[in-house]
């Protein structure tokens, strides 16, 4: 089945869900019932289910289905859950303490998701265009070594040449570069002005270089390059990583606070 | 082999009988006797060969008498192979808690011997297998003896196929064995010897091959006879292809595709059905310059038969093939791409005449129609088709190129990854370890096409040259479902499988006791090395767990001889 066939199956499925939701919700509420009562233990027995999905990761080694037809049932009954709490909720904001705090949970929960969605098919696009693939944890040990690299040539530069322009350079301008991962949002935003404003600058000191300091000019600029790669592959990583642990920590603290406010519905939300 | 065996075996039949003029100085009969061959003396129940396991010499019996364990063989315990068992639903739950801590963590080495085997040093100090109770196992099997000047595993050799039977010593003997190199070189000089080979293949499998061929399926046993006895075996390319693909694999496009060698080129004449026997084979079309590949065809698969029913349609006037039925006039049918060996190629090559008799005039409007469709290029595939199936069978040109470049169309399991798809989770490598005692069988590394890559997993090849010279016969094809395993209770750690694998995807590894500590030999004191690998979770209740593990359709083990399963994924 293509992608944008089981897109549509599974978005239709979802419609059809949310309107045999929504005639259940009118019938219940032409009977005179609470339909808020409906839709908040559909939206618990909804959210209970959609936190299984963690647990099939963990169980990889049981047949329980595929992690990805997982992933599809976990996403489309999460835009089922988003319309059920709307409903549970009135389309309005919730009056009490606690129900704001639940609702900013479920936002939470629901917002991370959703954005990672749509990190998951961005920056895995662009992760396969401008990196080659380096396992995230393993970066920090290479930009050791570029460090190194580094360092080396701007000394065995100043040695042989006996100039210090590109150990000034690297010193000055450098230095703090290769120490560590940087310019973090720019990489995420897609940007290439921090990697342009530093090509710019190494062009500019090229102007001071003789032919025998051009060697080394050159080998650093190659660095510089690779180091941006390591930049970029460690900006996208990490926040492909990052979202989960905003989904992850609201999805507890949501199901707890939701178990509270079924408690205090219970015992002082008078009849159903 | 010293100068005394030498010509003690050049006295032996069939040498005796062979002219060593047709031997170049370079390659003397002499020099092939002392290279490729050696005498191997067996001790009572030794096994010299088991049932399943990849075939890369022949034995001739010298002294004493061999026993052919016949059908039903020997059980699997007991040729040295761990028996298949998956783990039960709570077992495989289990090693969430029960995976060792240290990495490639081992339990002890003993106690866990075959069944009814055990494993000793032979004269020439390589471990050998042997059948601890000889009497017991003739007692329940039914077995052929073969004496001295009688010869087996040739075909197995020459065809790099599976052995059929296994074979144990009868007594103490004394086994001339000869490396496939030593056979093919014979056999290409020696026509009595050829002869003799080509006619045991004729004997025992051409015609179950033949049978197995779709146009030949519906023909009575006098015709496959026939078919028999005309066909003609050829060999081409380098029977050692890894070894060149290894060398090979950084030269350019131009480079390599010179050194495969041509089996009919494009615009020839179809002098006959070319069967794939062994090996494989790049489909191409030229293109200006250049060659493009359209597709690649393997074991089984048949070449050239849509323009010899072209031909004949035109011939005979018989309607309705590939849309033209006008009697006669019009130039016979070149083939329309050329064919060359990718690595080496057993061919089996049925002459036009007797297709024409035999075959042809015996099928229906509707088979000749579809046995005369010639190969469309892809792109014009798609523009012709447009619909769903034509798209789906779609590989595009680049990927083809890739796949048959680097030879990942060898893999029956090969790891495609999509890294458009990929979000670098990991995932696949944590289930992997999971299932393997915390130990990843794989790199997610590999080479990449355009945004695929093809990991550094294990691919289970069709032709899987890591089997090839394994002394204790520890990596074998499992049965029934063909994964290649290594049985780590007989795997000895010499590194032969490592080093024959043309893509680097067995790893030896340094094995530890459940403290953590290396074990190590008890003479040398030197740490025990295993041979390491992605076994597609054999023993495990729902099959290989990188794949059910990607949350992202981002993965998938491909078998290289499905196109269209391969099309269908990479145009999802």
């Amino acid at each position: 089945m293509t992608f944008a066939r089981r897109r549509w199956l599974n978005g239709f499925i979802t419609l059809l869900a949310g309107a045999g939701l929504v005639a259940w919700y009118t019938a219940y509420d032409v009977a005179l019932y609470q339909p808020a009562f409906l839709t908040g233990w559909l939206l618990l027995a909804v959210i209970l289910v959609l936190t299984l999905y963690n647990g099939r990761k963990k169980l990889s080694m049981v047949p329980l289905g595929s992690a990805s037809a997982w992933l599809q049932w976990h996403i489309y009954s999460g835009f089922l859950a988003i319309f059920i709490f709307a409903l549970h909720i009135g389309w309005s904001v919730p009056n009490g303490i606690l129900e704001r705090i639940l609702a900013l949970f479920f936002i939470a929960v629901a917002g991370s998701g959703l954005v990672g969605i749509y990190l998951s098919r961005r920056y895995a696009r662009m992760l396969t265009r401008r990196t080659e693939e380096v396992v995230l944890e393993r970066i920090p040990q290479f930009i050791a070594e570029l460090r190194a690299q580094a360092e080396d040539l701007a000394l065995q530069s100043a040695v042989e040449t006996g100039s210090s322009t590109i150990a000034d350079f690297y010193g000055n301008r450098l230095s703090s570069y290769f120490a560590a991962p940087r310019n973090m949002r720019l990489h995420l935003q897609g940007s290439r002005r921090a990697s342009f404003a530093r090509m710019t600058d190494m062009n500019i000191m090229t102007r001071y270089l003789n032919d025998q300091e051009m060697v080394y000019a050159e080998k650093l600029r190659l660095l510089v390059e690779r180091k941006d790669r390591l930049d970029y592959a460690h900006a996208l990583q990490s926040a492909l990583k990052a979202w989960l642990f905003v989904h992850l920590p609201a999805t507890y603290g949501l199901i707890l606070l939701a178990l509270l406010h079924l408690v205090l519905v219970y015992s002082f939300g008078g009849s159903r | 082999m010293d100068t005394i065996d030498v010509e003690r075996i050049l006295a032996l039949d069939p040498f005796r009988e062979m002219d060593r003029d047709r031997f170049p100085t370079s390659l003397s009969l002499t020099g092939i006797i002392r290279n490729d061959m050696r005498i191997v003396k067996c001790q009572d129940g030794d096994i010299v060969m088991r049932e399943g396991d990849y075939g890369n010499s022949a034995f001739l019996v010298v002294k004493g008498q061999v026993r052919v364990i016949l059908r039903p063989g020997l059980p699997e315990t007991m040729l040295g192979r761990a028996p298949s068992q998956k783990k039960s639903l709570m077992q495989a739950v289990a090693q969430l808690w029960r995976n060792p801590s240290y990495p490639e963590v081992r339990g002890t080495y003993s106690g866990g011997e075959s069944k009814g085997t055990a494993s000793r040093a032979g004269a020439d100090q390589q471990a050998r297998i042997f059948l601890q109770d000889v009497p017991a196992v003739l007692d329940q099997h039914r077995t052929a003896t073969l004496v001295a000047g009688d010869m087996f595993g040739e075909i197995a050799a020459l065809g790099r196929t599976q052995r059929t039977a296994s074979v144990i010593s009868d007594g103490s003997s004394e086994l001339l064995e000869i490396r496939w190199q030593g056979l093919r070189d014979i056999r290409r000089r020696v026509d009595d010897f050829r002869e003799h080979v080509d006619q045991l293949y004729r004997e025992r499998s051409l015609a179950s091959h033949l049978r197995a061929t779709p146009m030949f399926q519906h023909l009575d046993e006098a015709a496959i006879a026939r078919i028999a006895a005309e066909t003609l075996f050829e060999t081409y390319g380098d029977f050692d292809w890894h070894t060149q693909y290894q060398r090979d694999r950084d030269e350019s496009f131009n480079h390599r595709l010179a050194g495969e060698p041509v089996i009919v080129a494009e615009g020839d004449y179809p002098d006959g059905l070319l069967l794939v026997r062994a090996g494989f084979a790049r489909v191409s079309q030229s293109v200006n310059n250049g060659h493009r590949t359209i597709r690649y065809i393997g074991r089984g698969a048949v070449f050239g038969m849509a323009e010899i029913v072209h031909n004949w349609s035109e011939y005979t006037g018989k309607a309705g093939v590939a849309g033209e039925g006008e009697a006669g006039g019009l130039p016979a049918k070149t083939l329309h791409a050329t064919l060359r060996a990718l690595g080496y190629v057993d061919i089996l090559r049925v002459p036009t005449a007797v297709i024409e008799e035999l075959v042809l005039p015996t099928l229906s409007g509707e088979a000749l129609a579809e046995y005369g469709r010639l190969d469309e290029r892809p792109d014009e595939a798609k523009a012709s088709e447009g619909n769903e199936t034509g798209v789906d069978r779609l590989v595009e040109p680049g990927m083809l190129e890739f796949l048959v470049e680097h030879r990942y169309i060898n893999g029956t399991a090969t790891m495609l990854m999509d890294l458009d798809r990929c979000v670098r989770c990991d995932e696949c490598v944590v289930a992997c370890a999971r299932a393997h005692d915390n130990n990843p069988r794989f790199n997610r590394h590999g080479r990449r096409h355009d945004h695929y890559m093809v990991a550094n997993a294990c691919m289970h090849c069709m032709d899987p040259v890591c089997m090839i010279g394994c002394p204790t016969g520890a990596i074998y094809r499992s049965s029934p479902g063909g994964q290649v395993v290594i049985n780590d209770m007989t795997c000895i750690g010499c590194a032969t499988c490592a080093n024959s694998c043309p893509y680097d995807n067995i790893r030896m590894v340094e094995v530890r006791d459940g403290t953590g500590a290396f074990i190590r030999d008890t003479v040398t004191n030197a740490p025990i090395v295993k041979a390491s690998k992605c076994d597609l979770c054999i023993d495990q209740p729902g099959g290989p767990a990188c794949q059910r593990a990607c949350p992202h359709d981002a993965l998938k083990r491909v078998d290289m001889q499905d196109l269209s399963d391969l099309g269908r994924w990479l145009n999802r």
